[in-house]
């Protein structure tokens, strides 16, 4: 009887703890908690392990606040990369999403959210201070404001702007437009309505 | 366009129902509070996503529900689409064209159009600056996808906005920080504001004609917009000045105190505000003949004609009118017409389907 107790007991903890993690409601976490149950001892202490590493290795860089493990991370420490050129992103997840596409040769700076009042979240909560630190050493001459194109985003960009461009440096924001392979019929009029004020000379 | 058929499901006292058979003319029946305005609400929920009262959207679920759930075909141009909306207690929220989920209630909005004409509107001229602005939102949002995506941003800056000048009265946060919303308030606020003015000018001639018409050119009404800031020359820079005069007043305050969101319509009837110098009668009037004006609009702007959803208000018009107003009705690509006891109504349409609600449950016969 206690014997099967404490079986439950475990397996409830581990619903409960899965249950925290974002996206995953109660069903979910039941489903993967009875996954777990029935998987190999091995794979379960691989998964465990793997957990447990990722805290103790995986830092914030120094510079950037990229996510690395190494400090500082692989784009501040490269030789190849134009150290004068910064694209400004609110997540360390951005700068994936960015670096996939192959195109920017420039470093980043993660600045951890954007400016929210509902939320508590001012200019002094993000890591502006450090991007500004960063202008003048490291003869910064062109920035690009990558945060996302919500409000929060946008007010973000605009906050930075207004302190970046009296420093000297050139200040861009990335464009808003039709996504590759879509269609202009398909595309919704908001976006297309977007896209067209961003219109470009050719 | 044309409504084919819909299902209702745990909406108001409707349980579950299904209709099918719609001709140009429906004529909704039953006794009073049997479920002939939740019918009709059925519609126009999945024309809008909205309840048509300040009702809120809790309140549409059958009472020992949790959720209420509605489908309907739509044909226009030849072409047929499914809308379905859903909707949770827990206000989770659904909706599918063509058996595809859609993330844009924009996106939506717009697919079936409707005009509503119904008793309460009258409203519209009697209470608060809010249902006017509800009013002009509802319409504008089925003639623009964009207005209604501005509309929505524009409420989620003035949140943000709303909170900052709290955190700045407490002092725990700078003025200065206020013009990161400013300036996107500004932007998004003309956009809705332009829309408007355009929107109540196109109203206003047609509203103007046909309450001169029908008055015996005894009663000149003018629609006009009130809007928080000056709006001859640059909206842009007026905007902007205005919020920078209130700045201290809307710290205090804690509140945004200009744009669109504080902007009002009136009614002018013969020189004076319709609130306080009209009859009930005139008022009344002056509504039917704005939902008409509204009908015009949508129709020339999109060029799809609205279905019309049309709830009992016969009862205290005069024959002449009422004659009139059938006549006009029966001019239209598709109505829903209901009525306690109305034994003329068939008279005028010849050819239609009866709706028969009784305690909610829905039963069609073609005639």
């Amino acid at each position: 009887m206690s014997m099967e107790r404490y079986n439950a007991g475990a397996l409830e903890n581990l619903i409960n703890e899965l249950g925290k993690l974002p996206g995953i409601g109660p069903k979910s976490a039941q489903r993967l908690a009875y996954h777990i149950l029935k998987s190999s001892k091995e794979d379960v202490s691989n998964f465990a392990k793997a957990m447990a590493e990722v805290k103790e290795k995986v830092r914030y860089c120094s510079k950037c606040f990229n996510i690395t493990e190494s400090d500082p991370c692989n784009v501040c420490s490269s030789t190849k990369r134009n150290k004068n050129i910064i694209c400004i992103v609110e997540e360390p997840l951005d700068i994936m999403s960015l670096e996939k596409t192959g195109s920017f040769r420039g470093v980043y700076h993660v600045l951890m959210g954007s400016i929210s009042p509902l939320d508590g979240i001012g200019p002094e909560d993000l890591k502006i201070k450090e991007l500004l630190r960063r202008i003048e050493p490291e003869k910064i001459t062109e920035v690009i404001i990558a945060t996302n194109p919500d409000v929060e985003g946008e007010a973000t960009a605009l906050f930075l702007s207004k302190i970046l461009k009296p420093l000297g440096v050139k200040v861009y924001r990335l464009a808003l437009g039709i996504p590759m392979g879509a269609s202009i019929e398909y595309t919704d009029e908001v976006t297309l309505a977007r896209a067209l004020e961003g219109k470009k000379e050719l | 366009m044309e409504l084919k058929s819909i299902s209702v499901k745990n909406f108001r006292n409707i349980k579950d129902a299904a209709a099918t058979g719609f001709k140009r003319a429906n004529i909704v029946t039953g006794g009073n509070a049997q479920g002939k305005t939740n019918f009709l609400e059925s519609i126009y929920y999945l024309s809008t996503l909205s309840s048509s009262r300040m009702k809120t959207l809790n309140d549409l679920v059958k009472t020992g529900e949790t959720y209420f759930s509605l489908r309907c075909k739509v044909e226009k141009g030849g072409l047929s689409k499914t809308l379905e909306a859903f909707y949770g207690l827990e206000k989770e929220t659904s909706v599918r064209i063509n058996e595809n989920p859609v993330s844009k209630k924009s996106e939506f909005i717009g697919e079936l159009k409707t005009v509503k004409f119904s008793p309460e509107d009258i409203d519209l001229i009697k209470r608060s600056p809010v249902e006017r602005r509800r009013n002009v939102n509802l319409l504008l949002s089925q003639i623009s996808r964009p207005y209604l995506s501005d509309l929505s941003r524009y409420h989620q800056i003035l949140s943000q906005k709303n909170k900052l000048l709290w955190q700045v009265s407490e002092q725990r946060a700078d003025k200065k920080m206020l013009y990161v919303w400013n300036a996107q308030l500004v932007e998004l606020g003309v956009k809705i504001v332009k829309a408007r003015l355009e929107a109540i000018e196109a109203l206003k001639e047609r509203l103007k004609e046909l309450q001169y018409k029908i008055s015996g050119g005894k009663e000149e009404i003018l629609l006009s917009y009130k809007c928080s800031f000056e709006v001859e020359g640059d909206l842009t820079k007026n905007f902007e000045e205005k919020i920078k005069a209130l700045e201290e007043k809307e710290i205090i305050r804690k509140a945004s105190l200009v744009g669109p969101h504080r902007d009002d319509i009136v009614f002018i009837l013969n020189g004076k505000d319709a609130k306080y110098f009209s009859s009930e009668g005139q008022q009344r009037s002056i509504i039917i003949n704005l939902k008409l004006a509204e009908y015009l609009l949508m129709k020339e702007k999109t060029g799809e004609e609205p279905v019309v959803l049309i709830d009992d208000i016969f009862f205290d018009l005069d024959e002449n009118r009422r004659t009139e107003l059938l006549e006009v009705f029966n001019g239209m690509a598709q109505i829903f017409i209901a009525g306690t006891e109305d034994k003329n109504l068939t008279k005028y349409f010849p050819e239609h389907t009866l709706i028969n609600i009784a305690e909610g449950t829905v039963t069609v016969n073609e005639k």
